[in-house]
């Protein structure tokens, strides 16, 4: 039973951060390397927040949410005059600032989560009790999976509500034909820009959830391996709807657990599973570029 | 020490391995557009190739033929297997982008799996090679100095004197009309490829000679090559190698200034910079503008 809540969790923190992905990639168009960092961002947040204040989960949901969200400027910016393989390079110096900062921002000299030691460097951040929503302490794993749940529950309703929206025809429009899309007078950078916006947010959510039930965050959260992982997630399950990036999520997840149960040393069952996750990008590439259940091929 | 010869004298030897590598990932860009991400399994295979012919306690001279030809059969691999199949469907360069990461991600873990994880030091002696006033230079760096240049030399040598260069860059240009024009654009592609594989090893072994290179951290070591080639492309060959130089002169200068963990985040600062602001500086200012 802990086993599946275990998946559960993870499950739910995946299938968020993988339909954060597909609002940026599948209905704006924009591929990013800089999920990982924003998803990091998340995870410190609440790691940090947890060491001084009593905050809860929701506040720190809330508060990470911020974070991320003004720390999106670094991609909203510059979309303005940065695309196609520019913006793929833009969100790659994205995503090494903030494994960077997150690396840096240390002294050896004062406690972590101070001013002067906010991230620990690369000891990361332990987050010793356990999470608490309102006036409950999620102390199980099955309380936490029941919350991880329903934010996965709340961010498809989210994405499937936005994609039915004018703006989501907007977005869509701007992915598919921008030009003709600005000529009928629309903001199409505006409509990407806010589409980033909410999805780095969203992957904030996701490594609050994540930090909140692994217990510690460190820099390799956000590394650049990890941002190929996620990225591997919407590319395998598909964009450009509401299925694709949740069927990546589990597809990928299983393939991790089924390794597990191989008895192979966990060193070597990370380093299969990534050589899958890397070989099945190449595959679906040539056999299906719009993912197993995506709507949108990247031609 | 720490002065700016210091930076200047531990600058220039790194600057030269990137140029290496960004001239690797220009011919490829250049000549088909594609981002060749999979040269990071390259920069990890070929020193991996050169340590366990080491291991086997076989000559030196041999191991670097072989590591080069393991390279550029990777290369001509990626090409012939992945990205001609995606032209032939007229793939976006998203496609060949994530195709290539793809790539990237599966041959560095076959690497990890065949190799480990550690670090690869394919020379051991830290004997001194050069003394440059306060600065003293290791045998592995006077190493790497010299073969850079030779390969920088050749490269340069080939692109001014040999007919196939012209013709990568007229297919960079127009493929299509050169298609019409009866030359095989296929085989065209392949020799950019192969090259590029060839360089990319090249490079990855003089820092390997040198520093050692990292299985995990091919990528990363690729990443001021692209910017080298994505601030200076414009300029051409002489610009990919001008700012490949100065990028490696800048990243001593910030590990002397900082530390070693700043140097990726400036390194982009650049490329940022020039992006945000290349129709209004002085490097490629027409052609960037007008395009």
């Amino acid at each position: 039973m802990t086993y599946a809540m275990h998946l559960a969790v993870y499950f739910s923190v995946y299938a968020t951060l993988a339909l954060s992905l597909n609002l940026i990639v599948g209905y704006a168009g924009l591929l990013t390397l800089a999920h990982a960092g924003y998803f990091a961002l998340g995870a410190y947040t609440y790691a940090i927040a947890s060491l001084h204040a009593e905050l809860g989960l929701g506040t720190s949901i809330l508060l990470a949410a911020s974070v991320s969200v003004v720390a999106s400027v670094l991609l909203t910016l510059p979309i303005q005059r940065l695309k196609g393989d520019s913006f793929v390079l833009l969100s790659l110096a994205a995503q090494i600032w903030i494994v960077t900062l997150l690396q840096n921002w240390w002294s050896p000299d004062a406690a972590p989560g101070t001013w002067r030691n906010l991230t620990n460097g690369s000891f990361g951040l332990t987050v010793e009790r356990s999470p608490s929503l309102l006036w409950f302490n999620l102390d199980t794993h099955g309380e936490l999976a029941f919350v991880a749940g329903a934010v996965a529950v709340a961010a498809a309703v989210m994405v499937s509500r936005l994609q039915n929206s004018p703006w989501g025809r907007l977005l869509k429009a701007a992915r598919d034909d921008e030009t003709c899309a600005r000529g009928l007078g629309k903001n199409t950078r505006a409509a990407q820009a806010q589409a980033l916006t909410i999805g780095c947010a969203l992957a904030a959510i996701a490594g609050t959830l994540y930090a909140a039930y692994v217990g510690f965050v460190d820099a390799k959260t956000a590394s650049l391996d990890e941002s190929i992982m996620m990225l591997s997630f919407v590319l395998i399950g598909g964009v450009g709807n509401f299925r694709g990036p949740i069927i990546g999520a589990v597809a990928l997840l299983t393939i991790g657990e089924l390794l597990r149960l191989a008895d192979l040393p966990g060193s070597t069952v990370g380093t299969i599973r990534l050589l899958a996750y890397g070989a099945l990008m190449v595959v679906m590439m040539h056999v299906r570029p719009q993912g197993i259940a995506g709507e949108y091929r990247f031609n | 020490m720490g002065g700016p010869l210091d930076a200047l004298a531990r600058g220039v030897p790194e600057g030269l391995q990137i140029a290496v590598l960004a001239l690797a990932f220009w011919i490829t860009y250049s000549a088909t557009r594609v981002i060749h991400l999979a040269l990071g399994a390259i920069f990890v295979i070929a020193p991996l190739v050169m340590s366990l012919w080491l291991q086997a306690a076989l000559s030196t001279i041999p191991g670097v033929l072989i590591s080069m030809i393991a390279g550029t059969l990777i290369s001509l691999g990626c090409e012939v297997l992945n990205h001609r199949r995606l032209e032939t469907r007229r793939a976006s360069w998203a496609v060949h982008l994530a195709s290539s990461l793809g790539i990237y991600v599966s041959l560095v873990q076959v690497a990890v799996l065949v190799g480990g994880n550690e670090t690869r030091q394919l020379h051991q002696s830290v004997s001194e090679g050069l003394v440059l006033g306060s600065t003293v230079l290791a045998q592995g760096e006077v190493m790497s100095v010299v073969i850079s240049v030779a390969v920088i030399a050749g490269t340069a040598l080939w692109l001014r004197s040999s007919n196939l260069a012209l013709r990568l860059r007229a297919l960079g240009d127009n493929s299509r009309e050169l298609s019409i024009q009866g030359l095989n654009t296929n085989a065209l592609r392949c020799w950019a490829f192969g090259i590029s594989g060839l360089l990319c090893a090249a490079g990855s072994l003089t820092r390997g000679f040198d520093v050692g290179t990292d299985p995990q951290k091919g990528l990363v070591s690729l990443m001021p090559a692209m910017v080298a080639v994505f601030v200076g492309k414009d300029l051409g060959f002489a610009g990919v190698i001008f700012v490949g130089i100065a990028l490696g002169v800048v990243r001593s200068t910030v590990v002397l200034v900082a530390s070693a963990q700043w140097q990726e985040a400036v390194t982009f600062g650049v490329l940022m910079i020039f992006l945000l602001t290349r129709s209004q500086i002085a490097l490629g200012t027409s052609r960037a503008a007008s395009r």
